[in-house]
């Protein structure tokens, strides 16, 4: 059958012999294979990551309105963005606002979901129950989240009051006082760690039980096996979750703004105490019309993600030694 | 043989996934250039009283989503113009309030506009000044049958550019229970404040609007009632520092004494009836109604100082300089500015009032106390500042203004000074 058919071809069109005779070579085959497989990833890549943050860095540099073409302003925004305090007097502040907020969640959710993580791992029976009861806020949708807490976080109905009520402890304004409302956003976050308990089960089923085997002969109680053996062995895994952890919570976007009111001049709660860089990047690009300054604000968060992104590589231990 | 099926298949895979992707922008494009085709010649604009003239197609039309009620009155609407116009099609798209102007905005810049839409009334200026909407064709209305105040909400450089489909303002509810009189003046309210405060039956006075868009949006209202503005457009000056609008913010912080945020801030505090007093649109009574019903309220006009006033609100319909059958779009929505059909419109789609005079007064009112208060309330509304840049000193200026008063970190008058300093600024003037 091969011969026919490079025989009929060759009667054709000669090149194609020699492009057959190439592809039919096992291991220009792999090669064209493999990259086949990952075409549609490459073009989904170019299409929907690629070419939108090459567009966003260009119009960073435009001042555009959406409506009518974009006009080219130069450095203009990002000079207005780091020095002009009138036409954008939030920019330092959401920055803080969202430093505030990172430096809280990330260590909590992480070690909430270790000490979770070790808990499910060493029970034998209804591992699976937990971790789905446990796993269920992430798939939970924004909105639904946002209204079960501002219940929950009511001055005067909301569960927590009613708990520090029965405690004899005054209420507190959760979401309307501003020194609370980043620890209730936290708190919320750490609801939600069910992705980072999985990924430390996984973890912790990766450590050899022959280690703890050894350590127990050894009699060590259970707070050295986990200094000595679990938390080094988890390393890898700590590792991946700090910068992941952190490269997501600095674009936290979504729960403030459906828990502020979304799209009707939410600007980030009680003293702007909630208005964090994504938030205030958002009401600049959809609600004043100044995409451009969106843009060039975006970028430079994805600076400030790649900077403390290599330091955390630099400076933290990725591994055990 | 096996490893062939193997290619051709991954082939086919990749190939129909590139494909895809790449042709899902020009798809839309191609479903653009269809309906274009449909559309005939259609006949010149056509006059209210002119005999059923020759108007056919297709158009499409944005709406805010509205409650179920709505939809069904919609329906009924576009029935009733397809009807009168036979071989026309509305298409009517329902969108999210919320995601209304974001996507509107996407659709310009993709160059997929739709041939009409709502419009929020303070975008208007904006739009034409970018040139997207076209204005109103000659002879299409009598603009005598309009309220003034909503009709100019469309006016730009003294031409209409769009037509008002509804307006709304804001009065005080009150709780009768709480307060058997409504307060008439400033005055009065501070006194009644004193007197309905309880911190033990955790009762607030007044709901405060807070340091947000939603009170920078409020605050033009009791500034109104002063006798003051915001701006003044015409002279190029900024007005919000001047002495009505720092008695306004003293007013708010003189009440927020006696309404604390942790009881106003709770959820539906008004209804539960833990805030005696409080500032809201027509949108409630609907709620109130069904919702409420052991709750005994009533609606009056705002406090005044030296007069009645508010702010005006309400949506107005535009047609897009990109339109494929502007004849149409324009029929259509002078159709939905008609008596009786702007009336089922602007109440049960859009939850405000009609804007068409021979509405003012009518069957509909008859014996509902509390939509012939808004009606009231409607003659002294004034409109908001319409300089390109407003939401952006609505949200960042004025509401820290707002807020550093309550907050109690700046008195009103220094807030206010500040902000009218940085509204200079920005506005250039």
């Amino acid at each position: 059958m091969r011969n026919n058919s490079s025989d009929l071809l060759q009667v054709t069109y000669p090149q194609s012999k020699t492009i057959l005779r190439w592809c039919q070579r096992s291991r220009n085959r792999e090669w064209l294979l493999g990259y086949l497989f990952i075409m549609p990833l490459i073009v989904y890549f170019i299409l929907f990551l690629l070419y939108p943050t090459i567009a966003a860095f260009i119009y960073g540099f435009t001042s555009w309105n959406m409506r009518t073409p974009p006009v080219w302003v130069g450095l203009e925004n990002y000079k207005k963005l780091f020095f002009d305090r009138v036409a954008y007097p939030y920019f330092w502040h959401s920055f803080t606002v969202t430093l505030k907020y990172v430096v809280l969640a990330v260590p909590t959710t992480m070690s909430v979901a270790l000490v979770i993580a070790l808990l499910i791992n060493s029970i034998r029976r209804m591992q699976t129950f937990f971790k789905v009861c446990l796993y269920l806020p992430v798939i939970t949708s924004a909105v639904a989240v946002a209204a079960i807490w501002r219940w929950v976080y009511d001055p005067l109905y909301g569960l927590l009051n009613m708990v520090l009520k029965a405690l004899h402890i005054q209420k507190v304004n959760w979401l309307g006082e501003p020194a609370f409302v980043i620890p209730s956003l936290v708190i919320i976050a750490t609801w939600s760690l069910g992705s980072s308990m999985l990924i430390y089960l996984a973890g912790l089923k990766g450590i050899p039980k022959q280690y703890y085997e050894a350590a127990l002969i050894d009699g060590v109680n259970g707070w050295q096996q986990f200094r000595y053996i679990t938390w080094p062995l988890l390393q890898p895994t700590t590792f991946f979750l700090l910068i992941t952890g952190f490269i997501g919570s600095f674009q936290v976007f979504e729960i403030i703004y459906v828990l502020y009111g979304a799209g009707g001049g939410s600007i980030g709660g009680p003293r702007q105490s909630a208005l964090t860089y994504v938030l205030y990047i958002y009401n600049h690009a959809f609600r004043y019309y100044e995409m451009g300054t969106a843009c060039a604000m975006s970028f430079i968060l994805f600076i400030i993600i790649v900077i403390i992104t290599i330091i955390q590589f630099k400076y933290v231990r990725q591994t055990y030694e | 043989m096996k490893k062939i099926l193997l290619w051709s298949l991954v082939l086919v895979i990749c190939i129909s996934m590139t494909a895809t992707l790449s042709l899902a922008g020009c798809k839309k494009a191609a479903e653009e250039a269809a309906p274009a085709e449909e559309v005939e010649e259609v006949s010149a604009e056509e006059e209210e009283e002119a005999p059923v003239p020759e108007l056919e197609g297709e158009i499409s039309f944005w709406v805010y989503e509205p409650i179920p009620e709505g939809l069904a009155v919609l329906d009924t609407l576009k029935a009733k113009f397809e009807q009168q116009y036979p071989g026309t099609t509305i298409d009517i798209l329902p969108i999210p309030k919320g995601d209304f102007n974001p996507k509107l905005n996407t659709a310009i810049a993709a160059g997929d506009v739709p041939d009409a839409s709502y419009l929020d009334q303070p975008l208007v200026a904006l739009f034409v000044r970018d040139g997207i909407i076209d204005p109103v064709p000659d002879g299409l209305i009598n603009e005598a049958d309009f309220y003034p105040g909503a009709l100019n909400t469309n006016r730009v450089n003294d031409e209409l550019y769009g037509l008002p489909l509804s307006q709304t303002t804001i009065a005080l509810y009150y709780n009768t229970d709480l307060v058997p009189t409504p307060p008439e003046t400033w005055d009065e309210m501070i006194e009644i404040a004193k007197n309905v405060y309880d911190p033990d039956k955790e009762i607030a006075a007044f709901n405060v609007p807070q340091g947000d868009g939603w009170g920078a949006w409020l605050f033009p209202a009791f500034v109104a009632t002063a006798g003051g503005t915001m701006l003044d457009e015409s002279s190029r000056e900024v007005t919000f520092a001047e002495a009505p609008a720092v008695d306004a913010l003293s007013l708010w912080v003189e009440l927020l004494k006696y309404s604390p945020i942790e009881i106003s801030t709770a959820q539906n505090a008004f209804q539960t009836g833990h805030v005696a007093m409080m500032i809201s649109g027509p949108w409630e009574l609907g709620g109130l109604r069904a919702e409420w019903p052991e709750l005994n309220w009533d609606v009056a006009l705002i406090p005044k100082k030296v007069q009645w006033g508010s702010n005006i609100g309400g949506d107005n319909a535009v047609v897009y300089k990109d339109a494929k059958n502007k004849d149409l779009a324009w029929a259509w929505i002078e159709f939905l500015t008609e008596d009786e059909n702007n009336l089922e419109l602007s109440t049960t789609v859009m939850g405000n009032f009609p804007i068409n005079l021979a509405l003012s007064t009518g069957d509909w009112l008859n014996g509902d106390s509390q939509l012939q208060t808004f009606m009231e309330q409607m003659k002294y509304a004034q409109a908001r500042p319409t300089v390109t840049e407003w939401l952006k000193i609505n949200d960042e200026i004025i509401s820290r203004a707002i807020g550093d008063a309550l907050a109690g970190t700046k008195t009103p008058e220094k807030s206010l000074i500040d902000a009218a300093d940085d509204a200079r600024q920005i506005l250039g003037w």
